[in-house]
C-alpha cells in the first residue's frame, strides 16, 4: 500500500497514462493486430482436421508449377513446354498462365529459406491464401479510412476478416489465383481512390503497379479495367471533372497498360480486345475534356465556347464511333470472349457454350447462396448505400459503383460473390459506423446537457426548455442504449454464423471425403490419393491416362503421369473426343483410345459410398460436349422420355456405353446396403439395369477400397495370325 | 426562318440519300460481288453515318447557337414585346440575319445551297434538355435493382424454376405446395426468392428510417414514429430471414 502511494510509483503511473490521441492509436493498433491474427486462424480448420494438403483440382496445377519454379528457376519456368498434359498436343505453360501466384509463393519460400527455416514448398503454398487474407484486412482498413473515417475502416477490416464469401476461396489449402487476386484488387482500388482524392502522381504510379500485380494474378483484371473507366465516365457526367482525376486516370491507364503487356498470356489484348476498349475510349475522352477546358480558359466568351463545345463533342464522338466500327469490322479488335460475354447476357452460355454452362460454380445465384455468404451484410448494404448517397464525394461514388456492378455479377455467377465481398463489407461498414456513431452521440448528449444546466443556473426559460429536454432525453438515452445492444447482438450473430459456415461448408479439401458412420463417428475416404499413388507406383512412367477433364490436374501432380485432357479446358475438340469415347460402345471407344495412345482409363464412381459428384452424374455433360463437336453422339439416345436413368428402364445405348461399363463392372455382385438387392446404386438410389458386364478391350487394373476411383488398363491389339 | 428546321430538312435530305444508297446496295448484291461488295457497303455506311452525325450535330449546334443568340441579344426594358415579335417576324420574312456571327461552316454552306431558294416550314421543335436526377431518386432506383438481384432474378430467368413447388401427400394423394426448394443451397423457387429479397430490403430500409429518426430538424412525433418503424422493420426482417434460412437448410447452426 505504501509502495503504491510512494512518489516514485505515482510518477511512473503518470508517465504511463496516455493522452486521448495516444489511447486511440493504441486501441486501433490493437484491434488491427487482433483482426490480422483472426483472419489467419479462422481459415485453418481443414489443416487442423485433416492435414496440411492442397485442396480441390486447380490448386494442384498451381502447386506443380510452383514446384517446378522453385527447382528450376524463373527462366526455365517462363519458357516451359509441358508435354505431360493434353497428350499429344502439350501445353505452353509459360504463355498460358497467370504467374503472379506462383512467383509470390516462390518469393515467400526463398525469403523463409534465406532465414534458414527449412520448410517444404507445400506448406508455403497451403498457407499463402490465409496470409494474403490477413493483408487484405489491412488494406480494407485503409480503404475504409479513405472513404469515411477510421471507425468505418476498423469495422470493414473485421467484417472482411470473417466474411464467408471471401473465406470460401481463400481457406488454407486453397492455393488458387483468387487468394492473391482479391488482395491485389482491393489494393489497386484503394490506391486509385487515393490518387483521385489527392491528385498525387506517386499514388497513380502505385496504382499502375498494383494493376500490374492484379493482371499477373488473375483473369478477373478485366473487371478493374472496365470499372475504372466506367467510374471516370460517371464522374464526368456528374460534373466532377478535375485535374486530380485527369492525372490519376492517365498515369494509371498508360503505365498500367504497358506493364500488363509484360504478361505473355495477356499480350496485346489491351489494344486489340473488345473488352479493353472502354478504357481506351475514356482515355481519349479525358483528353477531349482537357482540351475543352483549355480552350474555355483561352476564349473567355461563353456563347462561342458553347458552339465550339458542341462541334468538338460531336466530332469526337463521331470519330470514336467510326474508329470503333472500322476496327471491329476489319477484325483487328476482337469481340468479347464467351466467358465475359456470358456475364453480360447470362442466357448465352446455356445455348452456345456447354463447357462454361456445365461448371457448377458458373450457375446463377439463388437467394440462399447470398444469405449463406453474407448474412446481415445483406441488410447493411442498402443502408450503407443510403449513407454514401447522403455524403456524395469522389470516393463514395466509387464504392457505390463497385458495390452495384459487383453485386450484379455476383447475381449472375456464384463464383463472383468473391469479387463482391470487399465492396459489400466496406459499404456495410459505413452503415454500421454511421449508425453506431449516431447512437453513441445520443447516449453521450444527455451528460453534456445536464452538466451545462447544473453549471449555469440560468433564466427560467432556459431552465424550462432544458427541463423538457430532460424529460425526453432519458427515454431517448435508454432507447439508444437498447439499440446499441441490439447492434452488438446482430454483429455477434454474424460472427457465429461466419464461423459455423467456415467450419461446416468451406473447409473440406474435396480430395478427402468425410462422412458420418453408423454410430456417428467420422469416416474418412481417402480414395483419390490412394488411386493416384497407385498410378505413380504401378504404371510405366510414360503411361497415358484418359479421364474426364476434372481430374487432369490431380493426376499429373500426384500421379505424375501424362493425361489427355485437364482442367485448363482450352481445346474443346480434344475434350469432345474424350467425351465421345466415354459415350460410345466399347469397340468404337477402343479405336479412339488407340488413336490417342491411351494406356489407362480412370473413372470416378460413387455408387458404393453414395458420393454424388461422380462420373455417372456428370455423364450427360460428356454427351453434350461430345455431341457438340461430333453429331454422331445424340443426347436423346441416352434418355428415356427425357429422363436420365441407369436402372432396368434405361436406354439401351446408356446400358452399353463405355462409361456405364467401366463404372458398374462387377458392381452387380456387390451388396451395398442392408435389405437392398446386389447392385444397388446408393448415389442414384436405384438398382442398376445391366449387371452382367463383360469387357472386351479393357481390363480392370485397380479399384480403390471404397470403389470411388476405378482404373482400367487398355489391352494392346490382338496379334494377327 | 426558325433554325430548328435545319434538323427537319437535314432529315429529308438524308432520307433521299438513304433511298439512293438502298438502290445502290441492291445493285451491288444483285451483281453478286459479295466479299468486296460487303466491304464497300460497310465503308459507305460508316462514312454516311459520320456525315449524318456531323450535319445534324452542326445543324443542331448552329441552330441552337442561333436560338441562344436570339436570347442573348440584350433586350431594352422599354420594348420587350416588340423584340419578340421582331424575332418572330424576322424569322418569317427574312430567313437569315445577314450579320450572322455563327462560326459553324456547315451552317453557312446550308445557308447558300438549299436554303437560298427553298423555304422550310415553320416547326415548333425544341431539343430536350437533360438534367441529372437527384441523389435520392437514384437511390430508390438502386434499391429496386438490389431487390431484384438479391431475389435471384438471374437464376429465375436462366433456370426457370416454377413459382412454387408441389409435393404429393403419400397417404391422401392431395397436392401440397412446397415453398422452399429442399436439398440444395444454390436453388430456389421464384416466390421464395422474392420474399427473401423483400425481407433484406425491409431490413435496409429500417436502418435508413433509424437514421432519419436521429436527424435533428424534425418534429418529435415524426422522429418517434420513424424510430419505431425502423426498429420494427429491422427486428421483423432479421427474425424472418433467420426463419427462412432454418427452413431451407435443416442443419443450420448445428
Amino acid at each position: 500500500m505504501d509502495l503504491l502511494k510512494s512518489p516514485g510509483m505515482s510518477s511512473l503511473f503518470k508517465s504511463l497514462k496516455l493522452k486521448t490521441k495516444q489511447q486511440e492509436l493504441l486501441i486501433r493498433v490493437t484491434i488491427l493486430c487482433l483482426v490480422y491474427v483472426l483472419a489467419f486462424i479462422t481459415r485453418l480448420f481443414s489443416v487442423l482436421r485433416y492435414e496440411s494438403m492442397i485442396h480441390e483440382f486447380d490448386p494442384y496445377f498451381n502447386y506443380r508449377v510452383t514446384q517446378f519454379l522453385t527447382q528450376k528457376g524463373f527462366y526455365e519456368f517462363w519458357n516451359w513446354f509441358d508435354s505431360e498434359s493434353w497428350y499429344p498436343l502439350g501445353r505452353i505453360v509459360g504463355g498460358t498462365l497467370y504467374p503472379g501466384l506462383m512467383v509470390t509463393a516462390n518469393l515467400i519460400y526463398q525469403t523463409i529459406r534465406f532465414l534458414r527455416f527449412a520448410i517444404h514448398i507445400r506448406e508455403v503454398c497451403v498457407l499463402t491464401a490465409p496470409f494474403f487474407a490477413s493483408n487484405t484486412t489491412l488494406v480494407a482498413y485503409f480503404f475504409g479510412k479513405e472513404l469515411w473515417d477510421s471507425g468505418a475502416g476498423l469495422v470493414a477490416a473485421v467484417l472482411i476478416a470473417i466474411c464467408p464469401g471471401y473465406i470460401s476461396r481463400s481457406v488454407a489449402g486453397s492455393y488458387d489465383n483468387e487468394g492473391v487476386a482479391i488482395f491485389a484488387l482491393l489494393l489497386t482500388f484503394y490506391l486509385f481512390v487515393k490518387a483521385v482524392n489527392t491528385g498525387s502522381l506517386a499514388f497513380a504510379l502505385a496504382t499502375a503497379f498494383g494493376y500490374f500485380y492484379m493482371v499477373s494474378a488473375w483473369g478477373g483484371y478485366v473487371f478493374i479495367i472496365n470499372l475504372i473507366p466506367l467510374y471516370v465516365m460517371v464522374l464526368l457526367i456528374t460534373g466532377r471533372y478535375s485535374m486530380r482525376l485527369y492525372v490519376a486516370y492517365n498515369c494509371t491507364y498508360i503505365l498500367g497498360m504497358l506493364l500488363a503487356m509484360q504478361i505473355r498470356f495477356v499480350g496485346f489484348q489491351h489494344v486489340q480486345s473488345g473488352e479493353h476498349m472502354a478504357a481506351m475510349g475514356v482515355f481519349f475522352l479525358m483528353q477531349v475534356f482537357y482540351f475543352l477546358d483549355w480552350v474555355k480558359h483561352l476564349l473567355n466568351d461563353p456563347k462561342l465556347f458553347h458552339t465550339f463545345l458542341r462541334i468538338t463533342v460531336t466530332c469526337a464522338v463521331g470519330l470514336g464511333a467510326i474508329a470503333l466500327g472500322v476496327g471491329t469490322a476489319s477484325g483487328y479488335i476482337s469481340p468479347w470472349t464467351g466467358r465475359f460475354y456470358s456475364l453480360l447476357d447470362p442466357t448465352y452460355a446455356k445455348d452456345h457454350i456447354p463447357i462454361i454452362a456445365s461448371v457448377s460454380e458458373h450457375q446463377p445465384t439463388a437467394w440462399s447462396s447470398f444469405m449463406f455468404d453474407f448474412h446481415i451484410l445483406l441488410f447493411l448494404f442498402p443502408a450503407g448505400l443510403y449513407f454514401c448517397f447522403k455524403r456524395l464525394s469522389d470516393a463514395t461514388i466509387f464504392i457505390v459503383m463497385y458495390g452495384l456492378t459487383s453485386m450484379y455479377f455476383a447475381g449472375v455467377m456464384v463464383r463472383l460473390i468473391l469479387v463482391a465481398t470487399p465492396a459489400v463489407c466496406l459499404i456495410s461498414a459505413i452503415a454500421v459506423s454511421a449508425t453506431i456513431k449516431n447512437l453513441t452521440l445520443v447516449v453521450r448528449a444527455k451528460s453534456k446537457a445536464s452538466h451545462s444546466a447544473s453549471g449555469k443556473g440560468t433564466t427560467s426559460s432556459k431552465a424550462s426548455s432544458k427541463g423538457s429536454l430532460d424529460q425526453s432525453l432519458p427515454f431517448q438515452r435508454n432507447g439508444a442504449i437498447a439499440l446499441l445492444l441490439g447492434a452488438f447482438y446482430l454483429l455477434s450473430r454474424y460472427a457465429i454464423h461466419c464461423t459455423w459456415v467456415t467450419s461446416e461448408a468451406y473447409s473440406s479439401p474435396s480430395i478427402v471425403l468425410a462422412a458420418r458412420g453408423a454410430h456417428g463417428n467420422r469416416v474418412i475416404f481417402d480414395d483419390y490419393r490412394e488411386a493416384y499413388f497407385w498410378l505413380r507406383q504401378n504404371t510405366p512412367p510414360d503411361a497415358k491416362v484418359m479421364s474426364w477433364w476434372d481430374y487432369g490436374y490431380q493426376i499429373t501432380a500426384m500421379g505424375n503421369r501424362t493425361v489427355i485432357v485437364d482442367n485448363n479446358t482450352w481445346n474443346n475438340t480434344h475434350i469432345a473426343t474424350v467425351g465421345r469415347a466415354m459415350s460410345s460402345y466399347e469397340d468404337e471407344a477402343y479405336d479412339i483410345m488407340r488413336s490417342l495412345d491411351v494406356d489407362y482409363v480412370l473413372v470416378v464412381f460413387g455408387g458404393v459410398t453414395g458420393y454424388s459428384s461422380d462420373d455417372i452424374n456428370k455423364f450427360l455433360w460428356m454427351v453434350r460436349i461430345g455431341g457438340g463437336v461430333f453429331p454422331v453422339i445424340k443426347e436423346p439416345d441416352y434418355l428415356v422420355n427425357g429422363e436420365y436413368r441407369v436402372d432396368k428402364g434405361a436406354a439401351p445405348k446408356m446400358l452399353n456405353c463405355l462409361m456405364y461399363k467401366l463404372s458398374y463392372y462387377r458392381f452387380g455382385e456387390l451388396t451395398t446396403e442392408y435389405g437392398k438387392p446386389p447392385g444397388y446404386d446408393r448415389a442414384r438410389g436405384v438398382e442398376i439395369g445391366n449387371k452382367d458386364i463383360k469387357l472386351e478391350y479393357l481390363e480392370e487394373a485397380f479399384t480403390t477400397s471404397n470403389w470411388i476411383v476405378r482404373i482400367y488398363k487398355v489391352k494392346p491389339p490382338n496379334n494377327r495370325w | 426562318m426558325v433554325p430548328s428546321t435545319h434538323i427537319a430538312t437535314a432529315a429529308l435530305w438524308n432520307g433521299g440519300v438513304l433511298q439512293w444508297l438502298c438502290n445502290d446496295f441492291g445493285v451491288v448484291f444483285a451483281t453478286g460481288g459479295s466479299g468486296a461488295g460487303v466491304k464497300v457497303v460497310i465503308v459507305v455506311a460508316v462514312v454516311w453515318c459520320g456525315m449524318v452525325v456531323v450535319v445534324v450535330g452542326c445543324g443542331g449546334g448552329g441552330g441552337l447557337a442561333m436560338i441562344h443568340r436570339q436570347r442573348f441579344i440584350p433586350v431594352s426594358p422599354k420594348m420587350p414585346a416588340k423584340s419578340d415579335t421582331h424575332a418572330g417576324a424576322g424569322g418569317g420574312a427574312a430567313p437569315f440575319d445577314p450579320s450572322s456571327d455563327s462560326i459553324d461552316p456547315i451552317f453557312h454552306i446550308l445557308k447558300v445551297l438549299p436554303f437560298s431558294f427553298l423555304r422550310p416550314p415553320r416547326l415548333r421543335l425544341k431539343l430536350p434538355t437533360f438534367t441529372l436526377p437527384s441523389a435520392m431518386t437514384v437511390y430508390s432506383l438502386i434499391l429496386l435493382t438490389y431487390f431484384m438481384v438479391v431475389s435471384g432474378i438471374v437464376y429465375d430467368v436462366i433456370v426457370e424454376p416454377p413459382g412454387i413447388g408441389s409435393t404429393q401427400d403419400r397417404f391422401t394423394g392431395a397436392v401440397r405446395p412446397v415453398v422452399f426448394l429442399p436439398g440444395r443451397v444454390n436453388g430456389q423457387y421464384i416466390i421464395e426468392g422474392l420474399s427473401s429479397g423483400f425481407m433484406f430490403v425491409l431490413g435496409g430500409v429500417g436502418i435508413v428510417l433509424l437514421d432519419l429518426a436521429l436527424d435533428k430538424n424534425r418534429a418529435k412525433s415524426v422522429k418517434v414514429s420513424y424510430a419505431s418503424a425502423g426498429i420494427a422493420s429491422v427486428a421483423i426482417s432479421y427474425v424472418m430471414s433467420m426463419l427462412f434460412v432454418r427452413i431451407k437448410i435443416p442443419g443450420y447452426l448445428h
